[in-house]
């Protein structure tokens, strides 16, 4: 005699079952020890589940504030032009780049030599190069620098005992603030680099802004934290996490 | 379609099944408020609004996981649980079971995962077969072999937690 399939009793618990199929399965079960006993079992496999479920899960109200949220989400415009001019002036702006980019002595041309062919360029105006005995924090005991095209690394040396935050911010520019004295501490500056070393000990809090598209943050000599896009990735020891923030372990 | 009264009836399931499948409240709000936007561009007859949505949000989900190789809040996706300090011991234990709840969700499979959850929240077998992406005729025994899974695993869970 063959017994009913377990989908079929869980399509039958489930009330999912043709009216064919269900007298079928119902007539056989009657008479039928081992399918009973498969019954129950599952039976008791989907009350236990809904157990286990029911305290999992908030169940919310549908209210008025959520639906206004919906419906202002819904306004938004997800292209501020026609995706053609869009395109036009991607082409435009990126052509107008080669063209700058074969200018001798012109700043784009500058970067490409001094970051991605690495030759020796002299720092371009307005880099920072701080003098080995007196750095020079720029405001609120900190150090900042501008993201280059949206990239921005800090490199950190850090003391023994020292705590490091890193935070997102909305401001435009990535900084390193310390809590200690400034004597000792070390910066250099270039485009979309920023390198601390000798900072105390005490916290240190590195802030990037959240419209950097590429971000990292390097402490002695490895990554702790990276920022690509909208995605972060904390490959460092990180203690806690909340919100837009990242706590890591002491250091040293 | 009437709307708001989509909105009233299936926002608090959508958000509580979100809820269990990512272990992330706020990204069940987030998918669940971006599912509801994107249905307010659809005319779809009432009964297959459900369906729909659900369908989106599954993916949404899928798509959510794809892009991220790790969350900024804990690893898992989930908001970690708070031991209450003080609290009567039958709320610590609902506390522990919730998170022992989440724990073997997190370590199903994908698809089953999904037919627990949406089976849970009242869908009928030909609904789940068209979001999680099998065939019809397989979900009732997909269904039975995820309970039984679901089950095994969380009583294998508790009794590793329970004192020697």
């Amino acid at each position: 005699m063959s017994h009913v399939e377990e989908g079929t009793i869980q399509a039958w618990i489930d009330g999912e079952l043709g009216d064919s199929d269900l007298s079928a399965v119902e007539s056989h079960a009657a008479s039928c020890a081992v399918c009973q006993a498969e019954v129950r079992s599952l039976h008791e496999l989907s009350a236990r589940s809904s157990d286990l479920l029911a305290d999992y899960g908030d169940l919310p109200i549908a209210d008025f504030g959520t639906l206004g949220q919906i419906r202002k989400r819904a306004r938004r415009p997800r292209h501020l032009l026609p995706v053609s001019l869009a395109r036009a002036a991607m082409l435009l702006f990126a052509f107008a780049g080669l063209v700058a980019a074969t200018i001798p002595g012109s700043p784009l041309r500058r970067w490409i030599e001094g970051t991605v062919l690495d030759r020796s360029v002299e720092p371009a105006p307005g880099v920072v190069e701080s003098p080995v005995a007196t750095p020079q924090p720029t405001r609120r005991g900190g150090v900042f620098v501008r993201p280059e095209r949206g990239e921005v690394t800090i490199r950190l040396n850090v003391a023994a005992s020292s705590e490091l935050m890193v935070r997102l911010v909305d401001g435009a520019e990535a900084g390193v603030v310390w809590s200690g004295p400034d004597a000792g501490v070390h910066t250099r500056q270039t485009a979309g680099l920023l390198e601390v070393s000798g900072l105390p000990g005490g916290l240190v809090t590195v802030t990037i802004p959240k419209s950097a598209i590429q971000a990292r943050v390097e402490v002695g000599g490895q990554v702790w934290w990276v920022k690509s896009g909208s995605d972060v990735r904390i490959p460092g020891p990180a203690r806690d996490e909340r919100g837009d923030e990242v706590v890591f372990q002491p250091v040293g | 379609m009437d709307f708001d009264g989509l909105f009233q009836r299936l926002y608090p399931s959508l958000y509580r099944y979100l809820h269990r499948l990512t272990g992330d409240p706020d990204a069940a709000e987030d998918i669940a408020q971006e599912s509801f936007v994107r249905l307010l561009k659809q005319r779809l007859p009432d009964d297959e609004v459900r369906p729909w949505l659900f369908t989106v949000a599954t993916n949404l989900v899928r798509d959510r996981a794809r892009k991220a190789e790790r969350r900024q809040r804990l690893l898992t996706g989930a908001a970690p649980l708070v031991k209450p300090a003080a609290l009567p011991d039958e709320d610590v234990e609902r506390s522990e079971r919730i998170q022992r709840v989440r724990i073997v969700l997190e370590r199903m499979s994908d698809r089953d995962r999904k037919l627990l959850l949406m089976r849970e929240e009242g869908f009928k077998y030909d609904e789940i077969a068209q979001v999680v992406g099998v065939a019809p005729a397989s979900v009732g025994t997909l269904v039975a072999r995820a309970l039984r899974r679901f089950v095994e695993m969380f009583e294998r869970e508790e009794a590793v937690d329970e004192p020697r």
